[in-house]
């Protein structure tokens, strides 16, 4: 389950998902549904993940499933600021190898080399002003 | 929930048991991680038996039963968790086929790059899974793990198979791993999910 929930935000250009607490296969039906409609508005979507304690294989295939439907759309999914437990099982899996993951949601943002500053800074879901990571 | 049993050996933390269901990921998650800390493993490794022990708790009420139960002790020189649920898994495609469609057959594999051995006894009664990581390695730091070459399962007697994860180098079994495929469950079964039928 997500023991804090789920943020939307726009920041840069970009759909910003903040993931918190302990994400298992409970919360994954709820992270895919998220995720989807953040991905109808704009598919380049950053995962905040500074405040993720845990993920599991289940919820790891909902964000595999939207970084593949993001780049259908020409747009991607990357990771910011995993760490702890979350950046372990990316190295175990090999994953690091696969998504593009950044040390901060600023940072991945500036990666991709896209902005669109109308958006900036809008906040959709109550979340504060993007941070530099954990 | 969280019990303990009788008296370890000298020095060593004492049995912890608990059960829990699948809203209690969580706590098996902070338990197994405070206890591995008390036996012994380093950091690391704790991390690395946390990762496995929840990635099997998660299959058992996922897929063998609604409620399961976690017995941890030192056995030797290793920590041991025991998961034990009623139902019977893996069986090839189980997972895949599980609710949402989606999961894969990730789990198991994962739980097997991060521990030293997994073995798997399935009986009538239900599935046990026991996680083994050894205390010998406590000196060193944690592993990079994830090997394409790995060491070959060891079919113990009756319906268990035992995989040692061995021989692991930076770059994973899982490196080629594509990201449709882990969404998609479309990855074939590793052997350590290949089982006898119970007789």
């Amino acid at each position: 389950m997500i023991s804090a929930g789920l943020g939307t935000r726009d920041y840069s250009g970009h759909v910003v998902v903040t993931l918190r607490g302990e994400l298992d296969a409970a919360g994954a039906a709820a992270l895919m549904a998220v995720i989807t409609a953040a991905m109808a508005r704009n598919p380049r979507i950053i995962a905040d993940l500074a405040a993720l304690e845990y993920i599991d294989c289940c919820a790891l295939g909902v964000l595999g499933r939207v970084r593949a439907q993001a780049r259908q759309a020409g747009g991607d999914l990357l990771l910011a600021a995993p760490h702890g437990l979350v950046q372990r099982i990316l190295t175990l899996t090999g994953l690091t190898g696969v998504f593009s993951i950044h040390a901060s949601v600023n940072e991945a943002a500036r990666a991709t080399g896209y902005s669109c500053p109308q958006q900036d800074a809008k906040v959709t879901a109550g979340e504060p002003a993007p941070g530099t990571g954990r | 929930m969280e019990s303990a049993g009788r008296a370890g050996e000298a020095g060593l933390p004492w049995p912890c048991g608990m059960r829990f269901s699948a809203d209690g990921l969580g706590q098996v998650r902070r338990v197994t991680a405070r206890w591995a800390a008390r036996a012994g493993l380093p950091a690391g490794r704790v991390d690395d038996f946390v990762i496995a022990v929840s990635e099997i708790a998660a299959n058992a009420v996922r897929y063998g039963s609604p409620a399961a139960r976690l017995l941890l002790q030192v056995t030797g020189r290793a920590t041991v968790a025991e998961v034990r649920d009623s139902g019977c898994w893996p069986r090839p495609g189980t997972e895949a086929a599980s609710a949402d469609g989606r999961s894969g057959g990730m789990g198991l594999a994962l739980a097997r790059l991060a521990c030293d051995e997994v073995e798997i006894r399935a009986g009538t009664g239900g599935t046990t899974v026991l996680l083994r990581m050894s205390l010998l390695d406590a000196a060193r730091p944690a592993r990079i793990c994830a090997g394409r070459a790995r060491a070959p399962c060891v079919r113990l007697p009756g319906a268990a198979v035992s995989c040692p994860a061995t021989d692991r180098t930076e770059g994973g079994v899982l490196s080629g791993l594509e990201a449709d495929e882990l969404a998609a469950g479309s990855r074939p079964l590793p052997c350590c999910q290949r089982r006898k039928a119970p007789p």
